[in-house]
């Protein structure tokens, strides 16, 4: 009985994940260098990332984009 | 309040408390980042005793809401209706206060003050990048998932040449406020000018520090609060998740695009999906085509063997992205009796790209539907910055040597047929046809995730067992004027709104969801007049592209990195 009703109570959201920080990595020209770079966006803060290898492995969306 | 409710069971703990709702027990949580303390007795009682879902006791307020979780499936979660389940321990809802923080209040103050790891590997400080398409976006409160969506979006072409117009004047509007077209250029313009992407010396990382400041970030409220309106998640100021967000998005941007003369930013993720059926028995085959933004790929989870029998988590096998999207385009056999042969053999299924889009977004589940719940497992997925050839999954269509199955009986009828495929998997689960016919109804017929949470949202709906009733006499009810008007500043006119309002018992969303599926103009008894209303406008072409070679490369990654803040 109980179960059922916590199960019902999943909202139109199946896997709510309240405990989570979202953020977004995108390849962009920095600017005033030819430097193509992986940029994260963390909210207000915009860095140059470093090494995203880990961050790739365990990416929730991935957009890919036609290079030809 | 019995007494025992006031302190932890095992220890001198007497807040963070957490009771059993199976049994009673009271122990005290983990300790908390933010100096909430705690030694874990609750957890170690859920492990013991193998009793899940705990309730947070000082979070229970009189309106029913309260932190519970559960152990089990080590997630949050809700209980609607807590009140009977407390007042089964003694607690009155109706007097309860609430003292402590809730989860999610704490998981904002986290967000809001939380350094997400500004440092590399080796300690340096990451460099702050500053200039026209580096505006960050400051968090309004556990909005980061939305603040992630719109940076992807805003650095593709598609998006920038469409909503950033430095030289023209705002679109012509009485209502700025609530106008997508308005709250989209001006989201654009704040990105894209370069002139909030500077510096902010009243942000100093710390008070001697000799780095080059953050910036201050935009705030989007009033664009976050028109694309919530009316939704019952995005409205809110809780955690979303990101890829329900961007097909939100794709949703309203391109209904808010039908009045406008300029391309539609979003076809640029459109493309069709071939759906190849074919009889194991006779041989004889059917295509589908569905048009879609976005594919979502299951990683397969091959658990690797732990160590040294010490880890808590599962570790997995890492995958490569090929092999994600060689898995989606695989052979399947599907369980359905041939129309054509009357055989129970099966189907071979095989779903293509008949076309590719400019930009392909791609949700990598991994997850599990365990007992019910949908378990993430942290499986790595294998991708680098190198060209990846599509062009192998690109369907070069039908063979002139395949033979078609014969259409289902009864065409020609308007009434709903469910995707039956979806069906299917849907009642392998173990939902009643009713029920899976029901939530493919109200989801659009395309999708599994959706339908499948719509179910677990909708399951003590009075209605659920009842029938799909698409043309049985629905009798026009009077709907909000203020739906109706939602939609129609959305680009949907009151006519339609009004239907789609109907079909979907009043609600605003799964209205939206039923005009994408029932474009204007495909109702038989409104073709004419609708034809006349919009004039003849041009076919619309089919999206996506069918040249080769079809070369795409990674432009953007939605993380989520957690502090990850232990529950109960």
């Amino acid at each position: 009985m109980l179960g059922k009703s916590l199960q019902a109570g999943l909202s139109n959201n199946g896997m709510l994940t309240f405990n989570r920080h979202y953020v977004a990595f995108l390849k962009r020209k920095i600017p005033q260098s030819d430097e193509v770079a992986w940029v994260l966006y963390n909210d207000e803060k915009v860095v140059k990332a470093d090494n995203i290898e880990e961050m790739k492995q365990f990416a929730y969306i991935y957009i890919l984009s036609r290079s030809n | 309040m019995i007494l025992g409710l006031k302190q932890c069971s095992s220890c001198e703990l007497k807040e963070n408390l957490w009771l059993c709702l199976e049994c009673g027990n009271v122990g005290c949580g983990r300790s908390q980042f933010g100096g909430v303390g705690g030694n874990s007795h609750a957890l170690a009682h859920a492990d013991s005793s193998s009793h899940g879902v705990a309730v947070k006791l000082g979070s229970i307020t009189p309106e029913g809401s309260a932190d519970i979780y559960c152990y089990k499936c080590n997630e949050e979660r809700i209980d609607p209706s807590l009140a009977a389940h407390l007042a089964h321990w003694g607690i009155n809802i109706a007097e309860s206060e609430k003292t402590e923080k809730s989860l999610m209040e704490l998981q904002v103050e986290q967000n809001l003050k939380w350094e997400f790891s500004m440092t590399t590997d080796d300690g340096s400080v990451l460099q702050p990048v500053f200039g026209p398409g580096f505006t960050g976006l400051k968090n309004l409160g556990n909005s980061c998932y939305l603040a992630s969506i719109v940076q992807c979006l805003f650095a593709l072409p598609e998006f920038q040449q469409r909503y950033f117009r430095p030289n023209e004047d705002p679109p012509q509007t009485n209502n700025p406020a609530e106008d997508l077209e308005t709250q989209l250029r001006k989201l654009a313009d704040g990105l894209l000018s370069g002139r909030y992407s500077k510096p902010d010396s009243e942000i100093s990382v710390q008070p001697e520090s000799v780095e080059v400041p953050h910036q201050r970030g935009l705030a989007p409220a009033m664009f976050k609060h028109l694309i919530g309106r009316g939704h019952e998640e995005f409205s809110t100021m809780r955690q979303q998740d990101a890829f329900e967000l961007l097909l939100h998005l794709f949703k309203l941007i391109t209904l808010s695009n039908r009045t406008e003369s300029s391309a539609n930013p979003v076809d640029s993720f459109r493309f069709v999906l071939e759906q190849r059926l074919q009889c194991l028995d006779c041989s004889k085959v059917r295509y589908r085509y569905d048009e879609q933004d976005n594919i979502s790929v299951q990683v397969p989870a091959r658990p690797l063997a732990s160590e040294n029998g010490l880890e808590t988590t599962a570790r997995y096998e890492s995958v490569t992205m090929k092999e994600c999207l060689d898995i989606f385009t695989g052979d399947e056999v599907v369980e359905l009796k041939c129309p054509g042969c009357g055989s129970n053999k099966g189907f071979r299924k095989r779903s293509l790209f008949k076309s590719l889009p400019q930009h392909l977004v791609i949700n990598a589940r991994r997850f599990e539907l365990i007992n019910w719940v949908p378990t993430k497992l942290n499986i790595p997925v294998e991708i680098n910055d190198d060209d990846m050839d599509m062009g192998a999954y690109l369907s070069s269509g039908p063979l002139p040597t395949e033979e078609f199955l014969p259409e289902d009986a009864a065409t020609g009828t308007p009434a709903f047929s469910a995707n039956i495929e979806l069906v299917q998997q849907l009642a392998s689960m173990g939902f009643s046809q009713v029920r899976c016919e029901n939530a493919l109804y109200a989801t659009g017929n395309s999708d599994l995730e959706s339908a499948m949470n719509w179910l677990l949202a909708h399951l003590d709906d009075p209605d659920i067992d009842k029938p799909v009733s698409v043309n049985s006499g629905v009798t026009p009810t009077e709907h909000d004027i203020e739906k109706i008007q939602q939609l129609g500043e959305m680009g949907i006119d009151a006519k339609q709104a009004s239907r789609a309002l109907s079909a979907t018992g009043g609600d605003v969303n799964r209205a939206l969801d039923w005009v994408f599926s029932h474009p204007e103009g495909s109702d038989d008894d409104n073709e004419m007049s609708t034809a006349q209303e919009t004039g003849s406008t041009a076919q619309p072409e089919t999206p996506g592209k069918t040249d080769l070679p079809a070369k795409y490369t990674l432009q953007s990654l939605v993380c989520h990195k957690g502090g990850s803040l232990h529950a109960g």
